[in-house]
């Protein structure tokens, strides 16, 4: 040691040292308490400032048709927003702005003023607003992405879809029903934000997407049924309507139009009264459609039978006092003929014989007065009175469909069960729900009820029947199919003073076609149609026979008569020879009333089989004989395939050397061309498979 | 040996006085760096330097890599390259001829202080800067050194055991002149780091503890008054330190996210480039004053330790070369420096862990800034100049 430092200073310098020592010692505790034991909680301050949370508006998802087809879907779209406090010249960006949004200037710069933080300007902009917008590229603005609903069809099926409200909410119809399905959960993911609230996104999420609903509509089928509710509408004139077509096994709704419609691409500019669902949320008098359900409670109680003779009495009957007058004067009528006829008083007979309580059972069996069940929102359940709320003329009133208030989807499952076979279904409209990654998570399956048996069901179609083929429902008999249904014309009440109006009617049309095995149960509304032609018959049947031909013509449905324009076309040049033998013996099977589809050619095909209608459709003559090409030594004989599986019907085929094309599976229940015809060797013949329908449980 | 002194008339030289006190009669032999005494360079005190220096590129490119500070990492190591140059030439020349133009280096100092005041660049607020962009210094930063070879060459040639009222004085004077001028720029950090040089050289020239007291109690006194000598943003340093978790997002800000980023590294560190306290730029002034916040961050508590032993290695070995000084000048050189390091390091750790309030001084050898890389390489060069030098010829 030198000897430069006295004692006492180095002692100096050892006391300097320990402090330092200290100091040292305190750093090191206090970075192990830092970094150590507060590190968990230190990390997480970090973790927290330095992200931000954003969150992700979910996009709708899609809506789609039976095959598929886009109904509805979600789409970005800019919105335009602005951070009040960083716009320097709120006057003059509002300016700037005005002209492009289509807004007031002073309301932008209100609002610009009014807030210090985050502001609407406008949201949900068309794409050359957002552009231009851009392009004036002023500071303090911001773009979000938006997800924006988007209807590609417009106006198809928009009461059914309902339309969705700027936040992304379901407002009506499925997107309302299923909301909290469509919409999708709302996702966050994470940014790293620096200090000055920059943010750096590490990755984009995917948007999450709510569930995909499918449903039963088929957008072919709606759009005919609009196109000709639509003429119907411009014909009659009519305030409202509505059409609906539903598989009568199922319960699928095929199509559901409503008049007016409206866009829902742009719902404020259409009447709110434009967004009504009517098939299931409006309430109307019957009429004589209702007496389907009078006559086949009756039938179903061993009351009557069709060919039982009632005394219609000239149109009159006296009930409690009161004379009720009959639109027609109607003598003795079959029970066959107070349906085809639509007599008022062979119905309050009919009704009559089943007394309050009876009836009442059946008019609740046949599901009036509660919900179909229907998956569309705000359906109502019509108005059916407990029999202690009758009056003594309330048991008439019924019978001809007056005191009962209903929807139209509740008479079209009415008239659906008879076409089943007397077993109800529950309409629906969602085939399924599948989530994004195609599991589906909601399965719509039919639901079965019956109530009225097999046989009284067979009486009614053939009663029914009768309505198209010589009575009200002429304007229906559709060209190449068997059809039934009653025509309904009811006068409407003043909700005001609660009387009839004298002069407005809605006018229905339903049934069902074909009669033997129901492809369709189809029902035409029309309110209120104007002119001097306001009867169901006139206005809603023409209308019914337009989108009934139509829609069995889409879904491949053979005819069973002989088309009518084609057939005149073909007579013309007829060869002599015809082969016409061969239809009427396969025909013949027909007539014992089995659920058996006979296959004719189509009409390009120039071969017209002769169609041979069950005898029990007295006064119908329709058996034509129609000349075929002549049977040469270069052509085959088309094999019968009906009820044959894929694998016999296609050895078959193989055997006489034609093709086979295989639609659907299961057995086959049509096929083209018809079994017998004599076709060129190759040819193809088109074979129809369905599975047998199933009856549902009680 | 027995002769007695006659008195001098005129003044001697430190070299002259130390020769004289070792017993070497006769004069200096002019020779300034000999074989025997470059073998004795502490090279441990400079590699453990170097590490100091390579952990601080390290964080500085970590914390300004995209950032408008993006390559100052290369300034750094320009500067670093600079201030070896000049601790080179402090080394080899003997430290007694250092001491003895103490009063020129003075006059020098104190005249740049004043220039600095008059056409100094203005950064944030404070002329600090003279020079030209890049190229600028603190003359603040180089006054340190000359005030450590002021005060040691003071307190080396008193002869008494203790000092009196009127050494206090003289010194005091000394201290005072250059710590207004740098108080008026205003620098209140760098004026600061005087209180350890001068505490160190009048707590080794022998101050007695009745002084030592009195001093304290008029330091307290005086303390009210220094409050509104304060500017307001100083005054708002020192009531964030006090209150510090009253107002995170205020003025406690700094602080608190310093805080975060030291705790957030744990034990062992997010890893280089993955500060993100750092790199988001949470923590202020990370790359000079705050640059053992990114340390913590990103090297965690180990990075930290490692730092702090090298910060200690390099202090309790100049404390040693002190200890081993030739004379009394190398004692209080290398105790000036030594007391100016140490006090950087506790001041500067302990504002970025939340020990002491914000002051504004940088890590030696780590901090990005051309100024303390030089004046610290400056010190640097004294002590080894001293230990070079500690025997007797």
């Amino acid at each position: 040691m030198s000897s430069a430092l006295r004692k006492s200073a180095q002692n100096r310098i050892l006391i300097l040292s320990l402090s330092l020592f200290f100091w040292m010692a305190v750093i090191v505790i206090r970075l192990v308490v830092l970094q150590v034991l507060q590190h968990a909680e230190l990390l997480d301050r970090a973790l927290r400032q330095q992200q931000q949370i954003v969150n992700i508006v979910p996009h709708r998802g899609g809506i789609f048709d039976r095959n598929n087809n886009d109904l509805a879907m979600s789409v970005d779209v800019d919105s335009l927003a602005a951070w009040g406090s960083q716009i320097k010249n709120p006057a003059a960006v509002s300016q700037a702005l005005a002209p492009i949004l289509k807004m007031d200037s002073r309301e932008i710069e209100s609002r610009l003023a009014s807030a210090r933080g985050f502001v609407w300007i406008k949201r949900k902009l068309d794409q050359p607003e957002a552009e231009a917008v851009r392009a004036l590229n002023l500071k303090g603005l911001e773009f979000i992405k938006e997800s924006r609903r988007y209807y590609p069809k417009r106006e198809l099926a928009a009461q059914v879809l309902g339309y969705v409200g700027m936040d992304n909410e379901g407002l009506g119809g499925v997107e309302y029903f299923y909301d909290n399905k469509i919409k999708g959960s709302p996702g966050h993911y994470f940014v790293q934000v620096d200090a000055h609230r920059h943010r750096y996104a590490r990755q984009e999420p995917g948007r999450s997407t709510g569930d995909e609903t499918v449903l039963t509509l088929d957008e072919r089928i709606q759009y005919i049924t609009e196109n000709a509710l639509k003429e119907a509408m411009e014909k009659t004139q009519a305030e409202a309507g509505t059409a609906i077509v539903m598989n009568p096994h199922t319960g699928e709704i095929l199509a559901l139009a409503n008049a007016p419609d409206f866009n829902p691409n742009s719902y404020k500019l259409f009447d709110p009264d434009s967004w009504k669902d009517r098939a299931v949320q409006s309430i109307y008098e019957p009429g004589s459609t209702f007496k389907i359900i009078t006559v086949a409670a009756a039938l179903e109680e061993g009351l009557t039978n069709p060919d039982e003779v009632v005394d219609c009495q000239m149109g009159s009957i006296v009930l409690a006092g009161h004379t009720i007058h009959d639109h027609e004067r109607l003598g003795m009528l079959t029970v066959s003929q107070i349906i085809s006829k639509s007599s008022d008083v062979g119905a309050i007979k009919l009704g009559l014989r089943l007394g309050d309580d009876r009836f009442y059972k059946y008019i609740r069996a046949f599901g009036f007065g509660s919900l179909t069940g229907i998956d569309l929102p705000g359906e109502v359940r019509g108005i059916a009175r407990d029999p202690s709320q009758w009056s003594k003329i309330s048991i008439g009133a019924l019978s001809m469909g007056q005191e009962v208030g209903v929807t139209p989807i509740q008479i079209l499952r009415a008239v659906a069960t008879i076409a089943n076979d007397g077993v109800a279904v529950r309409p629906f409209i969602t085939r399924e729900i599948r989530d994004f990654n195609g599991h589906v998570v909601v399965a719509n399956a039919p639901q079965f009820k019956r109530v009225v048996s097999a046989r009284t069901a067979v009486s009614m179609k053939k009663m029914l029947e009768g309505v198209v083929l010589y009575g009200t429902g002429r304007n229906a008999k559709l060209d190449g199919y068997t059809a039934a249904g009653k025509t309904g014309t009811a006068q409407k009440t003043d909700p005001q003073t609660g009387r009839y109006y004298h002069d407005k009617y809605v006018a229905s049309f339903v049934g069902f076609t074909p009669v033997n095995n129901p492809e369709i149960a189809l029902m035409v509304v029309l309110d209120s149609p104007k002119g001097y032609l306001h009867q169901g018959g006139q206005v809603a049947a023409p209308a019914w026979k337009l989108i009934a031909e139509q829609t069995l013509r889409y879904l491949n449905v053979p005819p069973e008569l002989p088309l009518m324009e084609v057939a005149k076309k073909v007579k013309a040049p007829a060869p002599e020879d015809t082969v016409s033998d061969f239809e009427s013996n396969d025909l013949s099977a027909q007539s014992g009333g089995q659920d058996v589809l006979l296959a004719v050619p189509a009409p390009d095909f120039h071969v017209q089989p002769a169609a041979h209608y069950p005898a029990s459709n007295s006064g119908d003559t329709r058996v034509e004989d129609v000349k075929t090409f002549q049977a040469t030594a270069n052509t085959v004989t088309v094999p019968s395939l009906i009820g044959k599986s894929l694998r016999e019907a296609a050895v078959e085929c193989r055997e006489v050397g034609i093709a086979l094309e295989v639609e659907g599976s299961g057995f086959v229940v049509a096929q083209n061309p018809s079994p017998g015809a004599l076709v060129p060797p190759q040819s193809k013949v088109m074979a129809k498979f369905a599975r047998h329908y199933e009856k549902g449980t009680l | 040996m027995s002769r007695p002194e006659r008195p001098r008339t005129s003044p001697i030289t430190p070299r002259e006085r130390t020769n004289r006190e070792a017993g070497w009669k006769g004069k200096w032999d002019g020779s300034p760096v000999r074989r025997r005494a470059l073998a004795d360079f502490d090279w441990w005190l400079l590699l453990a330097a170097l590490a100091l220096v390579a952990i601080g590129l390290l964080e500085i490119y970590s914390s300004t890599a995209h950032t408008r500070y993006a390559g100052l990492h290369i300034r750094q190591f320009y500067w670093v390259l600079l201030g070896l140059a000049i601790m080179w030439t402090v080394v080899f020349v003997d430290y007694h001829l250092i001491i003895e133009q103490t009063p020129v280096l003075y006059i020098i100092g104190v005249l740049m202080l004043l220039v600095v005041l008059v056409v100094g660049q203005t950064i944030s607020g404070s002329k600090r800067w003279l020079g030209y962009g890049a190229f600028s210094i603190q003359p603040a930063e180089i006054f340190k050194i000359i005030l450590i070879l002021t005060l040691a060459r003071y307190f080396s040639e008193r002869r008494l055991r203790t000092l009196t009222w009127v050494d206090m004085m003289q010194v005091g004077v000394l201290a005072a002149i250059p710590f207004v001028l740098i108080l008026m720029e205003p620098d209140l950090g760098t004026a600061l780091t005087f209180f350890p040089i001068l505490g160190v050289g009048l707590w080794l020239g022998g101050i007695r503890w009745k002084m030592l007291a009195t001093l304290a109690l008029g330091f307290v006194l005086i303390l009210p008054l220094g409050w509104f000598v304060l500017k307001p943003y100083q005054r708002a340093r020192l009531m964030t330190f006090t209150h510090s978790d009253a107002d995170p997002l205020g003025r406690g800000y700094q602080i608190a996210q310093s805080k975060i980023a030291v705790g957030s590294g744990g034990l062992l560190g997010k890893g280089f480039l993955q500060g993100s306290q750092n790199r988001l730029g949470f923590v202020p002034y990370r790359h000079t004053d705050f640059i053992f916040s990114v340390v913590g961050e990103e090297q965690g508590f180990l990075g930290v330790l490692v730092s702090l032993l090298l910060f200690i290695f390099v202090i309790f070995r100049s404390i040693q070369h002190a200890r081993s000084a030739r004379d009394r000048y190398g004692v209080f050189l290398v105790m000036g420096v030594a007391a100016l390091l140490a006090f950087h390091v506790v001041v500067n750790v302990g504002m970025v862990i939340g020990l002491m309030p914000v002051t504004g001084i940088p890590l030696p050898f780590v901090s990005s800034g051309g100024s303390s890389i030089l004046s610290t390489f400056m010190a640097l060069g004294l002590v080894l100049n001293v230990r070079m030098r500690r025997y007797a010829n």
